[in-house]
């Protein structure tokens, strides 16, 4: 039982393979399909040929033994019936009986001419019979009275007399030969009582037969063979350019555009290969058009940035030197004073951001790589965070653990990225509550910072790290946000080879997540924290629902296979 | 399109060859020449012949068909035990019936039916009448019937049984018809050696056609089984004890013998003759069915690798010269003209033999040729000496033998005189002169009787003899016993009888088995050839006036003396069965080389 199903599972693995085989390779499923159409052309036509040939045979031999046995019945009967001419002397003494002669009886006599007439190669035995009469029955050579079939003996009693009855068997058996020969019998009833059967072997039919038949299975396989391999050929013609025209097309994927075909010939494969060096000539001249395009872009932004800064020095410094008299200006005069300079601080630091950002963009941006304890750097950011939150009357709630977490990381950026955090939390969190976890692994270190806001709509996980995104278009920025903070912070996530992610679901608020690999360069596996809170985790799961928590998975991968 | 083009052509060159594949396929090849070899010719160890097959009785025969049908069964060869035979007997009889004891032979048998039965008869008596012709023993030989005679050969008693009649007696042994024996026995030749080992001696048997083995296998198995008992004490065999037969089978134009390890042993112990003599043997009996066939003998289904590292095979060129005597062929003829003794050449012509045999002077009669024709022996006028006189220059009559009132000399193969003194009426002596002295021979059988003549034939191994005894005049077959204590002439036989007035005149060896007698009555003369074997014989028309015969093989030649005329004459019996004058000039007494 068990070795049986060992086996049905290797089976099943075998002809899984031999599928997936399959399908990958377009030769070998056009040869196992040329081999089965051609096993079964060759089949039918092998089975027909064969049919045509053995019925061909088997009749010339029937004719030719129907003639043997018609003249051999003329001779018999003419000998036999000097016997039945008085057939009331029979035993019954006479010396004219020619029974009791010194002579042969006549049926001995028939026999023997019969036997004669079949040669020595004995084409042919044949009995003569009269079960009535006593001693009434011969047979020639070795042949066994078993052989002559029941369905012929009844026939004959059915039949006319002097009809020959033809009937193919496959049991003549011999003495001394216990196995038995196809042959032919042919018996027929003479008008004296007299049963005569001729006796064909067919044995040499047979083998001819069988010899055809095996030229026939040779030559079939040999055909099925030579089919299958010129179908492998053919396809190999047709396959291989097409393999490695897939092989330039990988390649060209993978970012190497000066990748080319070779063209040969005229034929539609290397037109094929023609258009395919084209296509890829005309992508790699777009895609270094649209890099040269973007990078101007970059440069314009910078640029900009780098030019913006000397006038805004200045007008800073006239605006500062405004604010700082805007006591002697009337009220409206002052506020105006105020205001510029809380709008000037804010463009100062939009254009930092934009100069952070324009870094990233040139690639610039380097790591300044220390083994610190991200339960020091958190309290640090809350620190910084906490006049803003007191504003806004929200409450940290910190979640540390109480052994230290040490990674190898920036932690001017880490801070940076915690502070946009917790900003964003408290622009958000409608003055309830924030919690700030750390998670620590072997491998990897997380923070989460959780808000009890308006949340995210489904969609916004990815767009909350979009460049001046914002939820609502129409809410104003209260902290005085650039819009640049989270694209940053991503940023700065990537450089350390680590994730920022977000969750958010309307009402629950959102929670975003930083994952670090705790030795820097090393791979982000997973994280220690899980992405959606905890909480939220088990509520879904009591009420037996799947639906926002698995959308979270996808998503969560998506952004694990985007970073990694 | 110059792919287009190309696709076209080889489309074209395969229909092509298609169509010339399948033309080549579909018809015969005409107008090359067809080539073919000899192959083998047939297979000769298979003759077709045909068999009675027995049928169980018939609850509705009478009496008279159940013995009919019984008769019939004892004939069917493929039922080795009778056992379809023995549904015509009574539960008692069929137990107790044993079949294989003889064979006893009838002709124009006729079966007496009891007559009018009445409807409750329980028992009937059916007998079967004809001419008792011969029998066959357990060993196969057969033995005619010297004076075949009609009239009753058995009664049966019949019981009415439920399913119908059954015999109820029956006595043990084969009762069979002469038919029956032709279509299921053939007679067949075994061949054995002289006590020299250097010449062939024919025994002859029946051996009944087995369905199961090849006829030639028979033949073989019964080789091996040995002479008949007649001849066991003069002949030898070759093939040792022990040695059976694996198969018989032909294979290329070849006959197979496959033997077990016993004539292995034998051949290897026994050296190159004893291979030569095996072979022989063996060659000789299969030729019966074979002709001239090469015999390869085989050693338990492997090749035999004789001395000479060949294979054994056996050419006829090999065994069929075996034994000279065996094969016939020209021999010189020999006559008595004018007192001398001539050779008969072409177109009758006479030569006188070298020596002193070749010149008229002393009168010799019954002339004697030896073996190579190069000594004649005689008797002298007188009847009581054998001289004997090489056919050579200066060849002299010497005596060899001196007796009272001898009879003609015959010699044996082996270069020795035979003769019979005539001590008395009833008493005789037979002596023998090998070239040294003269031996007298212990023959039980002759030395009490009167023998008219004596004849060794040309095996060396049997004697015939004429001799006078009260019952009358016979033809005795005897053989010659060759032993360290002496040579005797034992098993003597009587082959004929001479009918009332009838003389037998004289008698000849024709070939190893077949005697001619010539007899002369008062309706004229008569020349049967008598097998010694089974005593079966043959008439030939004889011509009225012939003396003395001689004969070898085909070649049969009479002395006649015509008494009117005082005319002597030699004839022999040509072709078209006719007798025709040999010579022209008048000649007695011809004689053959031995016999």
């Amino acid at each position: 039982m068990q070795i049986l199903r060992g086996v049905r599972r290797r089976a099943r693995r075998l002809a899984g393979r031999v599928r997936r085989a399959q399908q990958r390779s377009l030769q070998l499923r056009v040869v196992t399909s040329t081999l089965v159409i051609s096993v079964t052309v060759v089949a039918v036509l092998g089975f027909f040929l064969m049919q045509q040939f053995t019925t061909t045979v088997v009749q010339g031999r029937v004719a030719a033994a129907g003639k043997d046995a018609l003249a051999d019945r003329t001779a018999i009967v003419g000998q036999l019936n000097e016997q039945t001419a008085d057939p009331d002397d029979q035993g019954a003494g006479g010396s004219g009986d020619p029974r009791q002669s010194a002579t042969d009886l006549p049926i001995d006599r028939a026999a023997t001419a019969l036997a004669n007439r079949a040669g020595e190669s004995s084409r042919y035995t044949v009995i003569i019979r009269n079960l009535t009469i006593p001693g009434a029955y011969r047979a020639t050579n070795e042949i066994d009275p078993r052989s002559i079939p029941t369905k012929l003996e009844h026939d004959l009693r059915d039949a006319e007399p002097n009809e020959p009855i033809p009937q193919l068997t496959s049991s003549l058996y011999h003495i001394g030969d216990p196995e038995p020969q196809p042959g032919l019998v042919i018996g027929v009833r003479v008008d004296n009582g007299y049963e005569i059967f001729h006796f064909f072997p067919l044995t040499e039919e047979a083998e001819l037969l069988s010899s055809v038949r095996q030229a026939l299975v040779v030559v079939g396989i040999a055909l099925v063979l030579l089919l299958a391999a010129i179908a492998s050929l053919v396809t190999r013609q047709v396959v291989t350019p097409v393999r490695l025209a897939r092989q330039a097309a990988e390649r060209l994927a993978a970012g190497r555009l000066e990748e080319r075909l070779q063209v040969r010939g005229e034929d539609d494969l290397a037109r094929l290969a023609a258009s395919f060096n084209e296509m890829a000539a005309n992508l790699a001249l777009k895609i270094h058009q649209l890099e040269e395009l973007s990078q101007v872009q970059r440069q314009f932004v910078s640029d900009v940035s780098h030019e913006l800064r000397t006038p805004l020095t200045t007008v800073r410094m006239a605006a500062d030197l405004l604010y700082e008299a805007r006591e002697g200006f009337d009220a409206s005069a002052a506020r105006a004073a105020e205001l510029m300079q809380a709008q000037l601080e804010r463009f100062e630091s939009m254009l930092a951001d934009l100069l952070e950002i324009s870094r990233y963009d040139a690639g610039a941006a380097t790591l300044d790589i220390d083994s610190v304890d991200v339960r020091n750097v958190v309290l640090r950011a809350v620190a910084d965070s906490e006049a803003l939150g007191e504003k806004q009357g929200t409450r940290f709630d910190l979640r540390l653990p109480s052994e230290p977490c040490m990674a190898e990381i920036d932690s001017r950026r880490v801070e940076r990225i915690l502070r946009n955090l917790l900003f964003n939390a408290i622009e958000h969190g409608e003055g309830k509550e924030i919690v700030v976890t750390v998670g620590a692994d072997r491998d990897a270190v997380a923070v989460a910072v959780r808000d009890h806001g308006v949340g995210l709509r489904p969609g916004e996980e990815n767009m909350v790290f979009d460049r001046f995104w914002r939820a609502d278009p129409s809410r104003a920025r209260t902290i005085g946000g650039t819009g640049l903070g989270l694209a940053i912070s991503r940023e700065d996530a990537m450089l350390h080879g680590g994730w920022l992610q977000a969750w958010g679901s309307p009402g629950e608020g959102s929670q975003f997540r930083l994952s670090l690999p705790r030795a820097a360069g090393s791979e982000l596996k997973g994280s220690p924290l899980s992405l959606v809170p905890p909480e939220i985790e088990m509520r879904r799961t009591w009420r037996g629902h799947v639906t926002p928590a698995l959308t979270a998975g996808p998503g969560d991968r998506v952004l694990d296979g985007g970073v990694s | 399109m110059t792919g287009g083009w190309r696709r076209r052509l080889l489309a074209g060159c395969v229909a092509l060859a298609a169509v010339a594949a399948g033309s080549g396929c579909a018809t015969i090849p005409t107008g090359s020449p067809a080539e073919f070899e000899e192959g083998v010719q047939g297979d000769p160890l298979r003759k077709p012949y045909v068999r009675m097959i027995a049928i169980p009785p018939r609850p509705e025969w009478g009496p008279a068909q159940v013995l009919e049908g019984f008769l019939a069964a004892m004939a069917a060869v493929d039922d080795p035990g009778w056992s379809v035979a023995r549904r015509y007997l009574t539960g008692d009889a069929a137990r107790s019936w044993r079949p294989n004891v003889r064979v006893t032979v009838y002709d124009k048998g006729v079966i007496k039916p009891p007559g009018q039965l009445p409807d409750n008869a329980r028992e009937a008596r059916v007998t079967l009448q004809g001419t008792r012709v011969g029998a066959i023993n357990d060993e196969g030989k057969y033995s005619a019937e010297l004076e075949p005679q009609g009239g009753l050969i058995q009664e049966f008693k019949l019981v009415k049984e439920p399913t119908g009649w059954r015999i109820g007696e029956v006595p043990h042994g084969l009762l069979l018809t002469e038919a029956d024996i032709r279509r299921s026995y053939r007679k067949v030749k075994l061949y054995y050696l002289d006590s020299t080992k250097r010449g062939l001696v024919v025994d002859e048997v029946r051996v009944p056609l087995d369905p199961k083995i090849d006829f030639a296998e028979s033949i073989v198995r019964r080789l091996l089984k040995g002479p008949t008992a007649t001849l066991r004490e003069a002949v030898r065999n070759a093939l040792p004890a022990g040695t059976r037969l694996r198969g018989v089978w032909t294979e290329d134009d070849k006959v197979i013998v496959d033997l077990n390890e016993a004539a292995a042993n034998a051949i290897s112990s026994g050296g190159g003759d004893d291979v030569d003599a095996m072979a022989a043997q063996i060659g000789w009996t299969l030729n019966q069915l074979t002709e001239r066939w090469e015999v390869e003998i085989r050693v338990n289904g492997d090749p035999y690798y004789a001395s000479s590292g060949t294979p054994l095979r056996v050419g006829y060129d090999r065994y069929g010269h075996f034994d000279p005597w065996l094969t016939g062929g020209v021999r010189d003829t020999y006559v008595m003209a004018n007192g001398a003794l001539h050779t008969v050449g072409a177109e009758g012509k006479l030569t006188p033999v070298a020596g002193q045999a070749g010149q008229p002077g002393e009168a010799h009669i019954d002339p004697a040729v030896a073996a190579q024709g190069r000594t004649v022996a005689a008797l002298n006028a007188d009847g009581d000496a054998i001289e004997v006189a090489p056919l050579a220059q200066g060849g002299q009559w010497r005596r060899w033998i001196t007796g009272e009132n001898l009879t003609a000399p015959s010699w044996d193969r082996y270069d020795t005189v035979w003769t019979v003194a005539r001590v008395g009426e009833r008493s005789s002596r037979v002596y023998r002169h090998d070239g040294t002295r003269q031996v007298r021979v212990a023959a039980a059988g002759l030395e009490t009787v009167g023998v008219q003549n004596l004849r060794v034939a040309r095996d060396g191994v049997r004697v015939a003899a004429v001799v006078e005894d009260q019952a009358g005049v016979h033809v005795k077959v005897g053989i010659i016993m060759v032993q360290a204590s002496g040579t005797q002439i034992v098993n003597l036989q009587t082959l004929a009888t001479a009918a009332d007035g009838q003389k037998i005149v004289d008698i000849a060896w024709r070939d190893a088995t077949t005697l001619l007698v010539l007899t002369s009555s008062k309706s004229g003369q008569e020349i049967i050839a008598v097998s010694v074997t089974d005593g079966t014989s043959e008439p030939f028309k004889a011509d009225a006036r012939i003396d003395s015969i001689t004969a070898f093989e085909d070649r049969i030649i009479a002395g006649v003396m015509d008494p009117e005329e005082g005319k002597s004459e030699v004839l022999y019996w040509d072709s078209k069965g006719a007798w025709v004058p040999l010579l022209k000039n008048p000649a007695t007494s011809p004689a053959l080389p031995l016999g």
